[in-house]
């Protein structure tokens, strides 16, 4: 019992870790998408080759640290919420500011980032799956979760 | 027979590099999130305590020894605007716009009834003054910079004279001639400014396409006003 209830917080853990790492990349390119000539880097315009490099490459890599599919999609759906609270504290920075004018900038014109992300986040992820099949990578040390059974 | 799919049979390796590699992945995208956070702060604190101070003066040369405006004469206007930048931002003033009125004496008074029609009108209380623009015009202003967290003073003049303009000198004429008269002074009559001053941040793209966001092309500048401004 005490064995499944630590294996449980573990993956827990492991979802938030992963969820957080995507909510990152959503945040920053979502910031990115509305204000690319403050951001760092800095460029006229958004690019979406940059934009679908930034969030392809972080769920890949998500999706190699990835056990089974399930997870893989709840952490999409949580990197969304994730995202845009980071957006939101990148936006309004050090600041006092109207918070409402910021809260729409990022909800109506990152709307198209959130859209995005999440069936790419998916489709990278199971793609990331596969190879850590493909690879045979497992987990180790305390990151390890419980054996997937749903893979086999 | 071995799955060819599983490369490394079951046994597999161990994901930490993956784990390490996101984990700079990770920490780059928060300097690069940290970063995108510092720079719009110090736009907006740019764009919200920036501030300029204007004083101008308005001297005649060429005047007879009543003080009045010769036909040869010209009329200056001298502007100081101070820019005070506290932010951590370099700006450098892209544009300048400057106009400048003197009180229409003669039409207020009713000896000049047919410029009334073309002075622009400050209401004062119940009653009407009316004002005639001497000066109006923009420049594109090179090499003007501000420092970050820094203060600057810039000088234009502005003149009148009647190869440049004859009808515009021949009012001014008329109406410093009128407060030379009515007060001993011929820049004695009410004088009025107005200024609006464009100042682009330096380090921000601003965005050339057509079909882009307002917001990109307003974020990298700063837009002050000062004075009234009575054109209609």
């Amino acid at each position: 019992m005490r064995l499944n209830l630590s294996e449980r917080a573990l993956h827990i853990t492991r979802t938030a870790l992963l969820s957080t790492f995507l909510g990152l990349a959503v945040g920053y390119t979502t910031f990115y998408s509305v204000f690319p000539n403050v951001t760092v880097p800095a460029s006229e315009e958004p690019s979406l080759p940059l934009i679908l490099g930034v969030l392809a490459m972080a769920g890949l890599l998500a999706g190699l640290m990835t056990e089974d599919l399930r997870m893989g999609v709840v952490q999409g759906f949580l990197s969304i919420p994730v995202g845009l609270v980071i957006a939101f504290a990148v936006l309004t920075g050090f600041l006092e500011v109207q918070v409402d004018d910021i809260f729409s900038f990022i909800t109506r014109l990152g709307l198209p980032i959130y859209l995005f992300a999440l069936p790419l986040y998916i489709v990278t992820g199971i793609a990331g799956m596969l190879l850590r099949e493909r690879f045979g990578l497992h987990s180790e040390s305390f990151f390890a979760a419980r054996p997937s059974p749903q893979r086999k | 027979m071995t799955d060819p799919w599983h490369m490394l049979g079951p046994q597999g390796k161990s994901d930490r590099p993956v784990w390490l590699f996101a984990a700079g992945v990770a920490f780059v995208l928060l300097a690069l999130a940290i970063g995108s956070a510092l720079s719009y702060t110090s736009i907006v604190v740019a764009q919200a305590t920036v501030s300029i101070s204007p004083s101008t003066s308005l001297t005649l040369q060429g005047t007879n020894s009543d003080g009045t405006l010769t036909p040869d004469g010209s009329l200056t206007a001298s502007l100081s605007l101070r820019v005070d930048n506290p932010s951590s931002r370099v700006l450098r003033l892209q544009l300048l716009a400057f106009s400048g009125w003197i009180e229409d004496g003669p039409a207020t008074v009713g000896l000049n009834e047919s410029r009334r029609l073309l002075d622009d009108r400050l209401l004062d209380g119940n009653s009407t003054r009316y004002f005639y623009r001497v000066f109006g015009e923009s420049r594109e202003v090179a090499g003007a910079i501000v420092g970050a967290a820094n203060v600057a003073v810039f000088r234009f003049t502005y003149t009148l004279t009647h190869a440049l303009n004859p009808n515009r000198f021949e009012v001014a004429r008329n109406i410093t001639d009128y407060w030379a008269s009515a007060s001993g002074n011929a820049t004695a009559g009410p004088w009025i400014h107005w200024l609006r001053v464009h100042l682009v941040i330096e380090g921000v793209p601003v965005a050339s396409s057509p079909t882009a966001a307002p917001h990109l092309m307003t974020i990298g500048t700063i837009e002050r006003m000062d004075g009234t401004n009575l054109a209609t």
